[in-house]
């Protein structure tokens, strides 16, 4: 290590933990608490990686990360900023993009052909001779760029966390160090940032003269680690200012949103570069870099070090770094406008000084700096200064970026030679130098104004401070710009930009910020600017003859500095809704796809998909067979106007729907769209229950709240579609299996075609309506979705000796083709009306007011398509696909909507959407099929099969029998909890508690302190109706007076207003008439309805779930105090509450259907966190419930 | 990321929400075009206006009242709490 000095007060590295890592392939010793770079300076190297452009040697510019001069790559990871990344021990790091290494690297040959890449060059190249692009393109593609992304590694999956807190302070140096301290002492809820390795800003490499000893920034940081209403946040980065003063901050583990009432902005100043020739050169730095290196790793930089001074304060600088161990040969001031007193000082000390001087270039000697050529005095002398080390003392730019970002806006003040911020926005306040401020006092006290103004927003009392005046002397030179007629001066070192490609830019009419910035690419490299925008703009003011004032400046968008991808990507939640039959389907065999966020079979393996599909088609229309269609949307609608609300919603009447009986309904929106269909049940006068369809099922529920509101009616929607499975029993032999299980009256005469029936059904209660979807006699069951499966298996033992077989969607879609059912959403789109879906004899024509009116009243008379049914024997008919077009004449008349080979039929058969006039049965169209060729088919009418609804009128032999089975002669004492069947024997074991199978882990973590616990088998119900109130006093319960916000908890049970008349109850285990309550019969009582609640219902426990909860949900969670909070939770609408109690602890209600996403995401947050699941009985012994 | 409290939640980000447009009640007397208007007819002029906002967590209806030329919320009430609430 042969630049390292002696041990130093406030240096990071740890000289107890020294270890090796490799720089292309060589050895490189280093100390803990060394960046990759401080090493490589440590060991002597000055060159460390290419540039972008012409792969000329780079080494530290800012060792700031404002530069991305050095980024190296290893086998798994890219573009790693060497500045500010930490080595490892024994990895093997290289520069990116060169061609053979550092040393040899071949594309440095780039640099003889910079006379024809000048900027706008790709425009130029890529226009002519147009023969010669691909020629450029590949060149370019080859030659420039930075790392090669790594296909093959796979990359973290980082978590993005949400934090709330009153005051976010961006920056920890003097003025945020100052600000988060008043805001910690005021009691205010503080988070602090800060982008370097530790905090204290430039306090910990430049040390003020009011604090040489840093006392002040060690008692300060003291005091912030006492407070516990303060979060320091060291490393990380606030890429971006978004709206609500929502600041996403970067770190190595992932982004964490800050949404603040209040933003105190102390960034600080970046400093800037001279821009002369060959200012790029190894050895020539920035005088902060040297200041780092010196400071906090103890490296020297170099061994004859030159400084060239811009401002007043480069001399002090200078015998501060002099003062810490840099050999410092020269100053060369080009005009700093220092007093005389510091230059004597300065000779004072053996350095010479050459006063009004100006850089010539740099003198590289094997592609590293070996002397600098100025020319000085009144004479303007040349002479040549040997050197090593560069280091350039001439001003600063400040970090505006979040600032602009904001809404606020900067002015450039002549005397400071900078911008300063002008107006800010409500809630913003800007510190510190950014605002300015020069002396350590200044910044102090800027710092604790703004904190005591963001805090006075906040309405948060603290001591007022007044802010100090503005510094008054240049803080920056006013034009360090040299040019040189030959030769590379750099403005831009990420993307190797000289002064003459800017001067190339303006000359073609690019000539003010925004245009010269995209033309010659300045500030668009992965500094973003940082240390290259304000020499564009002082180069690009004299170019044009303006003031630098009024040029302008370039608008910074996010993000301030680059974000990884995979930070941005997230954890990559993809919910899946899963029926309570997943795991049936999987086990014998089903083909799942995804329809929507459901998981459905399309039909049962093994073997071919269209002899599946004919197998189970053959089952349905000769024997039986089943379906789950759990995926079918459920609305419960009570009340004394629930009536009235379907009235309205659907253009359907439901005048003469009598109760025991269902009717096919259809909804469409303002305009007479057809948006969703399904089956309304009237259960009573008051009462009824809807199906939709799969995907309409939320979109339907919202529709029906909203009306509901908007018309002020006395009604309660309940959702079901999660809490109930549905099976559709189909074939002529359904009534047989149905009988043989239930004690419904399944004969023909009182159970006819479209009746619905409620009864037992293996001993459950099951809601089963008559329905003829697929065009046989078949039934709906609607059970309890902890029941579905057990009700399915012992279906499929009863039917056994009928032949019974499951069958999937791509079944029920050919059998319903058949019939010439529509599926709303597949034969139609976002313009279909239900004039054109053959629907318009349902739309009622008498009714006074529904949704869609006035538009269904004019499309009646306007109706130029219609849903039309085709059979075709064509050779090629087994290509028709859905969406391919009917030519008519040369033009197009149509398309298809749906198509299948009909068994039935013996032929194609299909929907198309069509002219009206062409749909004549026998009418001969023509299908284009994908190349091109035209099939012919014939219009045929709907239905192909069954046509007079015969199937619906058969007596099996078997129904007369129907009153003779006996009931619950399979009963099902078991239910299921949603999440079972995730997991595999033997990591899992299955518990009964209260009834209710349990997935159980075997060999849960014995250390693990946080858990996660499956509680699907406490019980639950919803009371709804205007009755919900009466019932619930007269159980004894007492109940919450407001709606969602309110709760009442006894033990670990649960009372919360869910809805207006809706209450959830979720039992405890103290006995409580609310516990009572929670177990009580379904059913109707009087005014109030009582269902099962049938949700996934975890427990969450121990500390780890505060993080977890940050990070799955986006809205502040207040704590653990004990309200109920109905919020959206990795991309779910749950439940959340808190138990207060011996161990208190989370509680989540789900969806059944995402159970097991959800359970899945929890565990494996819970997984990184050391935590672990456990069973129903662990939960007891934890928490003594 | 926006955030607003909401009477009954507290304070919620944006991204619980489903917006379903303008409250516009249906005109007493509609003929062909001014049925259409009503329908199709929407304004993106920035203005106050008051929109209908869904919480699908709560399946609760708010009335927003929003100023879309400076981006602020000044008012939210449910749309619906009962009669007894």
């Amino acid at each position: 290590m042969i630049r390292r000095l002696p041990p130093r007060d406030g240096e990071w590295i740890d000289r107890d933990a020294s270890f090796s890592f490799l720089f292309e392939g060589e050895p490189v010793q280093a100390y803990g608490g060394d960046t990759i770079t401080s090493a490589l300076a440590a060991s002597g190297r000055r060159t460390l990686a290419r540039s972008f452009k012409y792969h000329r040697p780079r080494g530290i510019l800012s060792l700031a990360n404002h530069d991305a001069n050095v980024l190296l790559e290893t086998d798994t990871a890219t573009n790693l900023r060497a500045d500010v990344t930490a080595p490892e021990p024994g990895a093997h790091y290289r520069a990116v993009n060169t061609f053979g290494g550092l040393r040899h690297d071949a594309g440095r040959v780039l640099s003889l052909f910079a006379p024809v890449l000048p900027s706008g060059f790709y425009y130029k190249a890529f226009y002519r001779p147009r023969f010669l692009f691909p020629w450029w393109e590949k060149l370019i593609r080859h030659a420039a760029g930075l790392g090669r992304a790594k296909l093959d590694s796979i990359s973290p999956r980082l978590p993005r966390r949400h934090v709330f807190c009153d005051l976010l302070v961006v920056g920890a140096g003097a003025s945020g160090l100052a600000a988060a301290r008043v805001a910690a002492d005021a009691g205010a809820n503080v988070v602090l940032v800060d982008e370097q390795a530790r905090p204290g800003g430039s306090l910990n490499h430049l040390r003020a003269a009011e604090d040489s000893d840093g006392a002040w920034r060690r008692e300060c940081l003291a005091a912030l680690a006492e407070a516990d209403n303060l979060t320091l946040v060291s490393g990380s980065y606030a890429a971006a200012f978004y709206a609500d003063h929502c600041l996403p901050l970067v770190g190595a583990d992932g982004i964490t949103l800050v949404h603040a009432r209040a933003v105190v902005l102390a960034c600080g100043c970046y400093e800037q570069p001279a821009v002369f020739r060959n200012n790029d050169l190894p050895g020539v730095m920035q005088a902060g870099a040297a200041a780092r290196l010196l400071r906090l790793y103890a490296v020297a930089p170099c061994t004859a070090g030159v400084l060239l001074a811009g401002t007043p304060g480069a001399y002090a600088s200078a015998l501060d770094l002099v003062e810490q161990g840099l050999a410092l040969s020269a100053i060369v001031d080009i005009g700093s406008g220092a007093a005389a007193a510091d230059r004597e000082r300065a000779r004072a000390a053996g350095v010479q000084v050459f006063e009004d001087a100006v850089p010539l270039e740099a003198i590289a000697r094997g592609g590293e700096l070996a002397g600098l050529r100025i020319s000085a005095g009144s004479g303007r002398l040349h002479s040549t200064i040997d050197c090593d080390g560069l280091l350039m003392a001439v001003g600063q730019a400040p970090a505006a970026g979040l600032l602009v970002q904001a809404g606020g806006r900067l002015a450039w003040d002549g005397a400071l030679g900078q911008p300063v911020p002008s107006a800010l926005p409500p809630g913003v306040y800007a510190a510190g130098s950014l605002n300015g401020m020069q002396t350590f006092d200044a910044r102090i006290a800027d710092g604790a104004a703004a904190a005591a103004a963001a805090l006075a927003a906040c309405g948060i009392t603290a001591p007022a401070s007044a802010a100090p005046p503005r510094a008054t002397g240049p803080l920056s030179h006013a034009h360090p710009i040299f040019p040189h007629a030959r030769g590379k001066a750099f403005v831009d070192f990420d993307e190797d930009l000289t002064i003459d490609d800017l001067r190339t830019a303006v000359r073609e009419g690019f000539d003010s910020a925004e245009l010269m910035k995209r033309y010659s690419t300045i500030g668009m490299g992965p500094s973003q600017g940082k240390h290259a925008n304000v020499n564009g703009l002082r180069i690009l003011a004299e170019l044009t003859g303006q003031e630098i004032g009024v040029v302008g400046a370039t608008t910074p968008r996010p993000f301030v500095h680059p974000v990884p991808l995979a930070a941005l990507a997230g954890r990559r939640l993809r919910r899946v809704w899963r029926t309570p039959l997943d795991a049936w389907h999987r086990a014998h065999g089903g083909v799942m796809h995804e329809a929507g966020t459901w998981q459905r079979p399309r039909c049962y393996g093994p073997g071919d998909h269209a002899a599946a599909v004919a197998r189970e088609h053959a089952a349905v229309r000769e024997q039986v067979a089943l379906i789950d269609v759990s995926t079918l949307g459920k609305i419960e609608v009570f009340g004394a106007d629930a009536e009235a609300l379907l009235e309205y919603a659907y253009p359907c009447s439901f005048a003469r729907l009598v109760d025991g009986m269902t009717r096919y309904v259809f909804m469409t929106d303002g305009g007479g769209t057809l948006i969703d269909d399904g089956v309304c049940a009237r259960i009573a006068a008051d009462h009824f229950y809807l199906t939709t369809t799969s995907s309409q099922a939320q979109n339907v529920l919202r529709l029906l709240e909203l009306y509901a509101a908007e018309l002020a009616l006395d009604v309660a929607l309940v959702e079901r579609t999660f809490a109930l499975g549905a099976i559709n029993l189909a074939g002529p032999r359904s009534r047989a299996v149905l009988a043989a299980l239930s004690d419904i009256d399944l004969a023909a005469s009182t159970f006819p075609y479209l009746a619905w029936r409620e009864g037992q059904l293996a001993g459950v209660d099951a809601r089963v309506m008559r329905v003829g979807f697929v065009g046989e006699l078949g039934y709906e069951i609607h059970v309890p979705a902890s029941r579905t499966a057990a009700v399915w298996t012992a279906l499929m033992a009863a039917g056994r000796e009928h032949g019974i077989a499951p069958f999937g969607v791509d079944t029920q879609r050919l059998l319903r083709l058949e019939k010439g059912h529509v599926i709303v959403g597949h034969d139609t789109d976002g313009t279909t009306t239900p004039f054109e879906a053959g629907l318009g004899r349902a739309v009622a024509k008498s009714k006074p007011r529904h949704v869609g009116r006035h538009a269904l009243a004019v499309l009646r008379e306007r109706t130029r398509r219609t849903l039309a049914g085709f059979v075709t024997h064509h050779a090629r008919a087994g290509e028709i696909a859905d969406c391919l077009l009917v030519i008519e004449a040369d033009r197009i008349a149509g398309r298809v909507t749906s198509v299948g080979t009909s068994p039935a039929v013996g032929a194609v058969i299909g929907l198309v959407m069509i002219e009206q006039e062409l749909a004549r049965p026998g009418r001969r169209i023509d299908i284009r099929l994908a190349d091109g060729a035209l099939v012919a088919a014939e219009i045929a009418p709907t239905p192909c099969y069954d046509a007079d609804n015969a199937r619906q009128a058969l007596e099996e032999p078997g129904s007369a029998a129907a009153t003779d089975a006996t009931p619950g002669k399979a009963v099902v004492d078991e239910a299921e909890s949603p999440v079972l069947g995730a997991y595999p024997q033997p990591a899992f074991s299955h518990v009964v508690c209260d009834g209710m199978r349990l997935a159980r882990r075997a060999g849960a973590r014995p250390e693990a302190s946080s858990w996660l616990l499956d509680l699907a088998h406490l019980s639950a119900r919803v009371v709804v109706g205007r009755g919900a109130d009466a019932w619930l006093d007269a159980q004894g319960v007492t109940r919450p007076g407001t709606v969602q916000s309110a709760c009442v908890q006894w033990g670990d049970g649960l009372v919360v207003r869910s809805h207006v008349d809706e209450y959830l109850l979720v039992a405890g285990s103290t006995g409580a008439p609310a516990d009572t309550a929670a177990r009580a019969a379904p059913g109707r009582h009087g005014e109030a309805l009582v269902m099962t609640a049938e949700r996934a219902h975890f427990a969450l426990l121990g500390p780890a779930w505060e993080a977890i909860l940050a990070e799955l949900c986006a809205a502040p969670l207040g704590g653990a105090a004990p309200a109920w909070r109905a919020v959206r939770l990795a991309h779910c609408d749950v439940g959340l509450w808190c138990v207060a109690g011996a161990v208190p602890h989370w509680r989540v209600l789900a969806s059944a259907a995402d159970a097991r996403y959800l359970f899945d995401v929890l565990a494996a947050c819970l997984d990184e966190q050391g935590g672990a699941l456990a069973s129903a009985e662990e939960l007891a012994a934890l928490s003594g419930v | 990321m926006k955030y607003a409290d909401f009477p009954l939640l507290g304070r919620r980000p944006f991204t619980e929400f489903s917006i379903s447009g303008v409250l516009e009640p249906e005109p007493a007397e509609l003929g062909e075009w001014t049925a259409a208007r009503w329908v199709f007819e929407r304004t993106s002029v920035p203005r106050e206006r008051v929109e209908w906002w869904y919480h699908g967590a709560s399946r609760l209806w708010f009335l927003v009242r929003r100023d879309t030329g400076s981006d602020t919320i000044l008012a939210i009430e449910p749309a619906r709490t009962g009669s007894r609430s």
